[in-house]
């Protein structure tokens, strides 16, 4: 039953024929196609070839001097950071006497106070009277 | 002799028509026009969109010549972006068919139908179906390719084109039984 009503089917839907100067119109529609293009070798002129052997030389020239370029950027970041390690370092140094002398100061002015508030006591009279 | 067995009796045509040669590719464009015109009829249901559509997909074929290898390549490219153009406009304006189908499903004006009772009815269900379903119907009775051709043609799983098929079979068949009980309705 399905074979036959698919056959039916092939039979019913069978391909119509285009309209009558479907094609010409077709064809006339199309835009004008690109002729190929014609390849041919070009021997570059005499004159050409120092410019290309310059650049050949500049190739190499441009790549030397990044790579110095890079050197001396590199050398110059090292010594900037060797400036900055230097100076934070005399900064600490600095810091550190200044908080000594502060030690030092205030240790005295405790010993003062602690003399001010237990003031030695007095000479007995054997002390006296030797 | 027919346009598809002329163009494979002229060993190079698809060679010449990408070196630009027109009247190779007038060669293509009449093997082919057939084809192409009956998808876009039978999907958009109008002799001017079909019209449309070729011309669409023959330009389209025209810019794209370079890419196509073989002759089989050519039909399953030509099959494939009509179908898709016709996809995409019926998305695009889905009540754009205004003729009636019936007229639309003869194989030519002159010609009457042989089962007029399927015609009429396939002609309604095809109306109904989904812009891919109705493609997948078209390229399998009209074109007559396989479902894995179809699935690849639609780039769609072959399980769905499987699925479109049978539903749209049995659809047909429902309508067929329906018609066939009130034409004797009527007669009696």
């Amino acid at each position: 039953m399905t074979e036959d009503l698919e056959n039916r089917m092939r039979r019913a839907m069978r391909k119509v024929d285009a309209p009558e100067g479907l094609a010409d119109r077709i064809l006339a529609a199309l835009p004008p196609r690109a002729a190929p293009a014609i390849v041919t070798t070009l021997v570059p002129p005499p004159a050409a070839r120092p410019a290309r052997s310059g650049w050949r030389h500049a190739m190499p020239a441009a790549l030397a001097a990044s790579f110095v370029g890079a050197i001396l950027l590199g050398v110059f970041a090292a010594d900037q950071r060797d400036r900055i390690v230097a100076a934070r370092d005399a900064e600490g140094e600095a810091a550190s006497r200044a908080l000594m002398d502060a030690l030092r100061v205030t240790s005295q002015k405790l010993d003062l106070a602690y003399q001010a508030v237990n003031p030695p006591p007095p000479a007995t009279d054997e002390e006296n009277r030797t | 002799m027919s346009p598809d067995a002329a163009v494979l009796e002229l060993p190079g045509v698809l060679l010449r028509a990408r070196e630009g040669d027109a009247a190779a590719f007038a060669t293509l464009v009449r093997a082919h026009q057939g084809s192409v015109f009956s998808i876009g009829l039978r999907m958009l249901n109008r002799r001017d969109l079909a019209e449309d559509l070729a011309q669409d997909v023959f330009l389209q074929l025209y810019r794209k010549l370079d890419s196509i290898e073989t002759l089989e390549h050519l039909g399953f490219w030509l099959r494939r972006v009509a179908s898709n153009l016709a996809i995409d406009r019926l998305r695009r304006a889905p009540y754009s068919a205004t003729q009636p189908l019936d007229a639309a499903m003869e194989p030519a004006a002159d010609v009457a139908p042989e089962d007029p009772l399927l015609t009429r009815e396939l002609g309604r269900l095809l109306d109904e179906l989904s812009p891919p379903a109705r493609a997948v119907m078209v390229l399998r009775y009209q074109e007559d390719r396989d479902l894995a051709e179809i699935a690849q043609t639609l780039e769609m799983p072959l399980n769905t084109v499987k699925s479109h098929v049978k539903r749209s079979l049995t659809a047909l068949r429902s309508r067929m039984i329906g018609a066939q009980l009130v034409d004797c309705e009527e007669e009696s």
